[in-house]
């Protein structure tokens, strides 16, 4: 932080003078280019071209319009296959869009909704989230260079995953004798997982037990479970038993759902994400 | 938009960038790309400034030699709309009501006698719409301010920080500085990446942490064809930015240095760039990573090749959206202008997806480690092959040809979900386009196939069919240019899905597309489209959608439009109906 800082200062400082003791210099003989809102625009127009192809299936227009030196090209063009494929009528929505432009560059930054449907059986599906277009100005006009953050155009280039838990906090009262079940909600979407049938995530006590928590599909990317095996017992729990048991001697404590998403897009590499309930 | 200049004995100093530029300026903007041009003195736009912004305007200061050009583009639109929609959040993104958008736009630029420009830029968007704004009802779409001449730029606020490859390429809010020193450019990059201006005020607005973050470059050319850099960049999540209960991630940090060069002569050119980073999670143990890529290539008159490979590490940790983790892959491309009439494009790759392999869990000696659990369907590693082929007929003017054929198969890496799967994607592909000048069309033809053997239940293969005619009619003539003219396009697609499970999902689209115009009246358009079909369970799919615009000039610098649209989805099948309409009018002032 002290170098952010130190930095932050420099540049500051740096600015009135700039202009002032500017050298000569190899960009002496080019007139100074700054982005308008026409290049903003045109920078916009290209994304959503891209975006209409997306919906439409239309992927050799959206090859057409990729440098075949682009990073992680094969990976984007097979989701966009597979996505074309699995998911029926996408409509991605985009909103409040922010345009970040350079001389020839502009950064499209704007959060996304992506509606479908499962082609087996026709379940809506909505995914979201929030993404960095980078468009460079080529010959022929602004061309996508990159997406970072959150991937709308395809699943396979990683969208961080939603984690979620439902009550954060469970009276110690209400937890079955054990053996039982409580109405936990556990819901997990990760674009990255459609296609997959059911995925397992981990639940951790302070009270030093492990188990393995099976989510099931209810549509591409989508996985829920209602109900928990979870029970209070007078005694230790039993690691890997199939039921959290909550030792109601020792309370109150602390359950933790943990899920590592392996391909959480943003350029990061895997992430853990982590929800919490007190139990008390 | 409006242009203000002033020449003369005593010219205008460009003092007025120091004095009224780095403030921030509340206009109308230009959003009509018909606006017309008005030149008036700087009396006319320094009033117009002050009338628009509310504050004093700005001040010019008179030299003895030399003038300051002044552009001001300005302008807003004001929409005001009703719509009835149904169907809930999940199928659609639109709610019932009467809403409102208004977008505010400003771009003042001051052009100092010795060529340096200064500039501030600034859009904002006020919304009661919840599909337009879902967090807050107005957003500031662009902030920057700046001042670009010979050997130097700087700005503040919104800036486009665009080092290289591996190191920084991404939106930053702070401020940005570049500085040539004799041949060498310093540019250096301090600020705050967030999801909005909006977001960095409030807490309450913010979905993912606030990162701090800086980049420094150093560039300079050794010849008249290489060209050597270095980068330094490092970021940190702020934990405390935002509240547990929104996000279930840990904060991050991440450093990274990278050196790279530019080469060309003659035909030849390369790109080569490496980096090392270090990437961490709070209260976990580090990860140190590494980059490498390059990408070259030959250009002939005819022939074009390229060659290029690509290695970065899972953990490579930088600010560059164009470095996609995970991503080993090689590739040859190639262009060929082979006779007058074809010409080929073909690409072979090799890609490796190092996401794909299982995570490396938790040190358990901070978090016990989560099982590797089955993690994704795709596959790790890819081999691909495309070819295009674009025909040209001499003795049929107007017809071509474009023919498309590639293929990439995949196989899971050891340790992952199904430990061997397979995927496989085939495509084909014809168009044929016939273009005369008032008329044209279209006919093609695209299958492809699909299987994934981790999650197979939607191997299929796809056929689809596409055609389309145009017809154009004006009163031009070969001295006059039209004064009306009209454009209708019919537009029709026939798509049928083959499931490996036996199921069928088939759907036919119509599209008829009509717009006009006319110098006195102004231009319209009209959408009128619907489709027929089934899903792969058997059930019906009908859907229908209409659109109406038409607009006007208001005098030399407004407008106004009107817009009817609707849309109306599966309405027999009451788990999957939605539909909206909406009807409304803007107004628009653009100088």
């Amino acid at each position: 932080m002290k170098a952010i800082r130190a930095i932050a200062v420099l540049l500051i400082a740096f600015l009135p003078t700039a202009s002032a003791c500017a050298q000569t210099s190899p960009a002496e003989e080019k007139k100074p280019a700054v982005a308008g809102f026409d290049d903003m625009k045109a920078a916009r127009a290209a994304l959503d071209e891209i975006i209409r192809a997306y919906e439409t299936g239309d992927i050799g227009l959206i090859q057409s319009r990729l440098d075949p030196a682009m990073i992680g090209y094969q990976r984007f063009i097979d989701g966009m296959r597979r996505d074309a494929t699995g998911l029926k009528q996408i409509r991605l929505h985009l909103f409040e869009a922010q345009v970040t432009a350079g001389p020839d560059v502009a950064m499209i930054q704007a959060a996304w909704e992506k509606r479908f449907f499962g082609v087996t059986d026709f379940t809506p599906g909505l995914f979201t989230g929030r993404s960095t277009f980078l468009m460079h100005r080529a010959k022929d006009g602004w061309r996508m260079a990159a997406v970072s953050g959150d991937n709308p155009f395809s699943s396979e280039s990683g969208v961080l995953a939603t984690l979620n838990v439902m009550p954060g906090a469970i009276p110690l009262a209400s937890v079955p004798i054990c053996a039982g079940t409580y109405p936990l909600s556990i819901e997990l979407i990760d674009p990255d997982l459609a296609g997959l049938q059911s995925v397992t995530i981990e639940a951790i006590t302070s009270q030093g037990d492990r188990e393995g928590v099976v989510l099931t599909a209810i549509s591409p990317g989508r996985f829920r479970r209602v109900g928990l095996p979870l029970c209070q017992d007078a005694i230790p729990p039993f690691r890997s038993s199939g039921t959290v048991e909550i030792n109601n001697t020792a309370v109150p404590a602390t359950l933790t759902f943990r899920y590592v998403d392996a391909n959480p897009g943003a350029n990061r590499p895997p992430a853990t994400l982590t929800r919490s309930v007190t139990i008390r | 938009m409006i242009q203000g200049s002033r020449q003369g004995k005593k010219g205008v100093r460009h003092g007025l960038c120091h004095a009224a530029l780095p403030g921030l300026v509340l206009g109308l903007s230009a959003t009509q790309a018909s606006a017309t041009t008005h030149l008036a003195d700087n009396n006319t736009v320094l009033a117009q400034f002050a009338q628009a912004s509310g504050g004093p305007a700005p001040q010019l200061v008179e030299a003895d030699d030399g003038a300051t050009k002044i552009e001001w583009h300005g302008g807003a639109t004001v929409d005001y709309y009703s719509r009835s929609a149904s169907g809930g959040s999940v199928l659609t993104p639109y709610s019932g009501g009467h809403f409102h958008r208004i977008g505010i736009q400003s771009d003042l630029r001051g052009t100092s006698p010795d060529g340096d420009v200064s500039w501030t830029q600034f859009a904002l968007t006020q919304s009661d719409d919840p599909s337009v704004l879902y967090l807050g009802n107005s957003q500031i779409n662009t902030l920057n301010a700046g001042r670009a001449g010979k050997g130097y730029r700087y700005s503040v606020g919104d800036v486009a920080v665009n080092h290289s490859t591996l190191s920084a390429n991404t939106p930053l809010r702070g401020a940005m500085a570049q500085r040539y020193f004799g041949q060498t450019l310093l540019s250096a990059s301090a600020g705050v990446i967030a999801e909005s201006w909006e977001a960095l005020a409030d807490q309450g607005q913010r979905r993912m942490f606030l990162k701090n973050a800086y980049a420094l470059k150093a560039e300079r050319p050794f010849g008249q064809n290489l060209q050597a850099y270095a980068t330094v960049q490092g970021f940190r999540e702020d934990g405390d930015s935002v509240s547990s209960n929104v996000l279930a991630l840990v904060p991050t940090t991440g450093n990274s240095a990278t050196a790279g060069v530019n080469w060309r002569e003659d035909r030849y050119f390369l790109q080569a760039e490496a980096g090392l980073s270090r990437f961490g999670e709070e209260g976990l143990e580090g990860h140190r990573d590494r980059a490498l890529i390059a990408d070259g290539g030959w250009q002939g008159d005819k022939l074009g090749l390229r060659l290029g490979h690509h290695d970065l590490g899972r953990y490579y940790a930088s600010l560059s959206g164009l470095a996609g983790a995970g991503i080993k892959e090689t590739y040859a491309n190639a262009n060929w202008l082979a006779t007058s009439w074809m010409s080929l494009t073909g690409d072979v790759r090799r890609s490796e997806n190092k996401m794909a392999a299982p995570p490396v869990p938790p040190p358990a000696p901070t978090i016990p480690p989560t099982p590797v659990t089955p993690y994704t369907p795709f596959v790790g590693t890819t081999e691909a092959a495309n070819l295009r082929a674009q025909f040209t007929f001499a003795d049929v003017p107007g017809l071509g040809l474009g023919l498309s054929v590639g293929e990439s198969r995949g196989k899971s890496g050891s340790g992952t979900a199904g430990g061997s799967g397979v995927n496989r994607s085939q495509n084909q592909g014809a168009n044929l386009t016939y273009t005369k000048p008032v008329w044209n069309a279209s006919l093609g033809y695209q299958n492809s196939k699909q299987s994934n053997s981790i999650a197979a239940s939607s191997d299929s293969r796809t056929d689809t069919w596409t055609a389309a005619y145009g017809r154009n009619w004006s009163d031009a003539t070969e001295i006059m240019q039209a004064s009306w003219m009209l454009n209708a396009t019919v537009a029709g697609s026939v798509q049928r899905q083959n499931l490996e499970s036996g199921a069928t999902a088939m759907l036919n689209t119509l599209n008829l597309v009509l717009s006009g115009e006319k110098n006195s009246w102004g231009r319209m358009s009209a959408i009128l489209g619907g489709s027929r079909g089934h899903d792969a369970t058997g059930g019906d799919l009908r859907q229908h959608w209409y659109q109406l615009d038409a607009g006007r000039a208001l005098g030399q610098r407004g407008g106004i439009r009107l817009y009817v649209r609707g849309m109306s989805s599966f309405q027999e099948r009451s788990a999957i109906a939605y539909r909206d309409k909406t009807a409304g009018v803007q107004l628009s002032y653009a100088f």
